[in-house]
């Protein structure tokens, strides 16, 4: 055999051809009790969240009746569970707090110092130095 | 006759099978530059737009992308959803491994396709910025958390 | 057991509010499929079902197949039960799969259990989604890449359509699995439209004695089997669990169900968002054990008159401890690659498998300098050079 192949899995591009959003399910916990739902309580009694839930219809919904604090967790696709305390938050609030964790990828947050990440090779190459001609090339 | 560089402005809707909250801007200016040349030897040398870069400006800054590449905004793209597709139309160059063709002014849209689809909208790390004002003892505390946004290079192609 | 249960009992209430916003249409069966179902059930599942005899054929006499008659009969979904499935119409959409595309079918897609409260499995789906993937795949390969070798071809189908690939795809899709026995659903209260929606391949024995530690499983005897023959070839990292191996089916009757509801050309599109999109690491595929001899051999094949030459373009540094080489491979006056290195040796080994990789990862393009077409694309054109010549033997 002249060549041997080494096994390597293809990396994914989503967003290359089809997007699927990252964010799969949102439990939503309340307590029917305590003050700190109070927020939530509203959203889930005027069927705010079912009319999110329509919207975000790539999105599972689970609403969950627990004592204690209320809380949400977003379930991403990288099998991150990200669990976000929403006690004593306004109604308003959780909605923002729901469309913002919703549009993210689940991966831990970094600040990026650069503008481009990229897996593909350089089109033109690296520089080289002795590339030039002989004459040119830089002497020590 | 050239494009301004309001490039947010300058992104426009796509209709495309795949998205489903289509996405449209509010103002359009594309205003096309008349240059137009043929990119033969660029299509060609480019092995059939695979080995093909091109420079695009944002708000009047230049990204160098690929296909496939993610672009890193550090800010939060106005009017864009997670998984809208948008159609940048400012771009300055396109270069091959041999060919470089450069339109400080903007290249004629109908020459190139370049589309990206918004990935993710998120935040950078909360840090703490401090201020100290002179003669006063304390510290003013002020929290920071940016908004950043990812898109990933759809679509680079000469047409 | 019964504690982790209770617990579970009050914690899990699952609202049906997904189940609102179903698409209540009256659908059709996508009746191949079925048939197909019917049909095979003479041969053996990728290693995850259980024998033929389950079926419980009967027959008058066994070489008299008119007379062959199964006692199990299957039943699919019903559309309106699908749709009161929280996960399954979640996955339809994210998916953006249309409203042609039944949630029955989908939900087929997601069961591989044999039998499963008498619901057809995805045994068919899954075949022809296989088929669908594997001629799309080597399609796609094929014309971009005429002259990789075998070897490589086949691995680079894998890396784009192999149980590792597809698990990830699944991930990607947010198809969970079902890990809840009978009398833990019972128990925890939970909806039995659940399930509809999420991946069912484990069988009810094996969900009762479930992980005893998180993280922790018992394989399954088609896994330790698997398990055995990998260690026998020294290569353990091919070992595929039964939850990989589900998911790969998953998506591939998808794929498969895509076809059955809305034909070819959407199916083909959805491969391409969906598998060929991803990033192929061919550069990283090859592995050569004599590259010079294979260079010498292949120049011999393409009738190359000048001999391989093997020349220093440039130096530097040749006394020192860091020196730098590079080293050029000519045919005559044509330079076929060129290759850097810390040593002669190592600079030219590097410039003799710069010029293979130049020669087996070539592309073509046609005349206005497009990418060329494939074969199933509506004008296609034959062109040269999409053909490959064959690999060189050694």
């Amino acid at each position: 055999m002249p060549v041997k192949a080494i096994a390597r899995t293809s990396i994914s591009r989503n967003g290359v051809g089809a997007f699927v959003s990252p964010c799969y399910k949102i439990s939503v916990n309340y307590c029917n009790w305590g003050g700190s739902s109070t927020g939530l309580r509203e959203l889930l009694n005027a069927g705010k969240i079912d009319k999110i839930a329509q919207e975000k219809s790539n999105i599972i919904f689970e609403v969950i009746k627990r004592t204690g604090h209320p809380s949400l967790k977003f379930h991403y696709n990288n099998d991150v569970v990200q669990d976000i305390n929403i006690a004593n938050l306004k109604a308003h609030e959780i909605v923002n707090k729901l469309d913002e964790y919703s549009q993210r990828s689940g991966n831990d947050l970094f600040k990026f110092n650069h503008r481009v990440l990229s897996i593909n090779d350089s089109v033109r190459g690296v520089w080289s130095p002795l590339h030039t001609p002989k004459t040119h090339r830089h002497k020590i | 006759m050239f494009r301004n560089s309001l490039s947010v402005r300058s992104i426009t809707s796509i209709n495309n099978i795949i998205t489903t909250n289509a996405y449209r801007s509010l103002a359009t200016a594309s205003i096309q530059s008349n240059i137009t040349s043929d990119l033969t030897p660029l299509k060609i040398n480019s092995n059939g737009s695979r080995d093909l870069y091109a420079i695009f400006k944002l708000h009047n800054i230049p990204y160098l992308v690929t296909k496939g590449d993610k672009v890193y905004l550090p800010f939060k793209l106005k009017n864009a959803k997670v998984g809208d597709s948008l159609k940048l139309n400012n771009v300055t160059t396109l270069g091959s491994p041999e060919y470089t063709f450069k339109v400080d002014q903007g290249i004629n849209n109908e020459l190139y396709e370049l589309k990206a689809s918004v990935v993710e909208i998120t935040k950078e790390p909360y840090y703490e910025v401090y201020r100290k004002k002179q003669r006063c003892r304390r510290l003013k505390t002020f929290p920071v958390e940016p908004f950043q946004t990812v898109l990933m290079i759809n679509e680079l192609k000469l047409t | 057991m019964l504690r982790r249960s209770m617990i579970v009992k009050d914690l899990a209430r699952v609202s049906r509010l997904r189940g609102l916003m179903s698409i209540p249409q009256p659908r059709h069966y996508s009746q191949p499929s079925k048939a197909v179902n019917q049909q095979i059930n003479l041969q053996h599942y990728e290693n995850l079902n259980q024998s033929t005899s389950s079926f419980q054929a009967k027959y008058d006499n066994i070489q008299d197949y008119g007379s062959y008659k199964h006692n199990v009969f299957t039943h699919r979904l019903p559309e309106s039960t699908a749709s009161q499935s929280p996960p399954l119409v979640a996955l339809h959409s994210r998916l953006n799969l249309s409203s042609q595309y039944s949630l029955s079918t989908l939900s087929q897609a997601l069961n591989l259990n044999k039998f499963d409260d008498g619901l057809a499995n995805n045994y068919g789906l899954n075949i022809l989604g296989k088929n669908l993937l594997s001629y799309y795949v080597s399609e796609y390969l094929l014309v971009k890449y005429p002259r990789l070798p075998m070897p490589i071809h086949n691995v680079a189908v894998d890396s784009l359509m192999g149980s590792k690939a597809l698990y990830q795809i699944g991930k990607i899709w947010g198809i969970e699995v079902d890990k809840s026995s009978k009398l833990d659903k019972y128990l925890s209260q939970e909806s039995e439209f659940l399930k509809y929606g999420k991946l069912r391949y484990l069988t009810e024995e094996r969900l009762d004695n479930n992980e005893a530690e998180s993280g922790v499983y018992e394989l399954s005897s088609e896994e330790i089997t698997n398990l055995k023959s990998n260690n026998n070839t020294a290569s353990s990292s091919s070992f595929i669990s039964d939850e990989v191996e589900a998911y790969g089916s998953a998506v591939r009757a998808i794929i498969g169900g895509l076809y059955t509801h809305q034909g070819e050309e959407i199916t083909k599109q959805f491969i391409q968002d969906h598998i060929l999109s991803r990033k192929l690491l061919l550069e990283n595929m090859f592995e050569f054990s004599q590259p010079t001899r294979e260079l010498v051999r292949l120049c011999d094949k393409l009738n190359f008159q000048d001999p391989i030459d093997i020349r220093l373009i440039a130096e530097t540094g040749r006394l020192s401890s860091h020196a730098i080489y590079v080293v050029g491979v000519f045919c005559g006056v044509e330079k076929l690659g060129e290759g850097v290195g810390s040593s002669m040796n190592e600079a030219k080994t590097r410039a003799v498998v710069n010029a293979l990789m130049s020669y087996y990862l070539y592309s073509p393009i046609d005349n206005e300098g497009n990418e060329v077409k494939v074969p199933s694309d509506k004008d296609y054109k034959y062109l040269d050079g999409i053909v490959g010549l064959g690999d060189v033997a050694i």
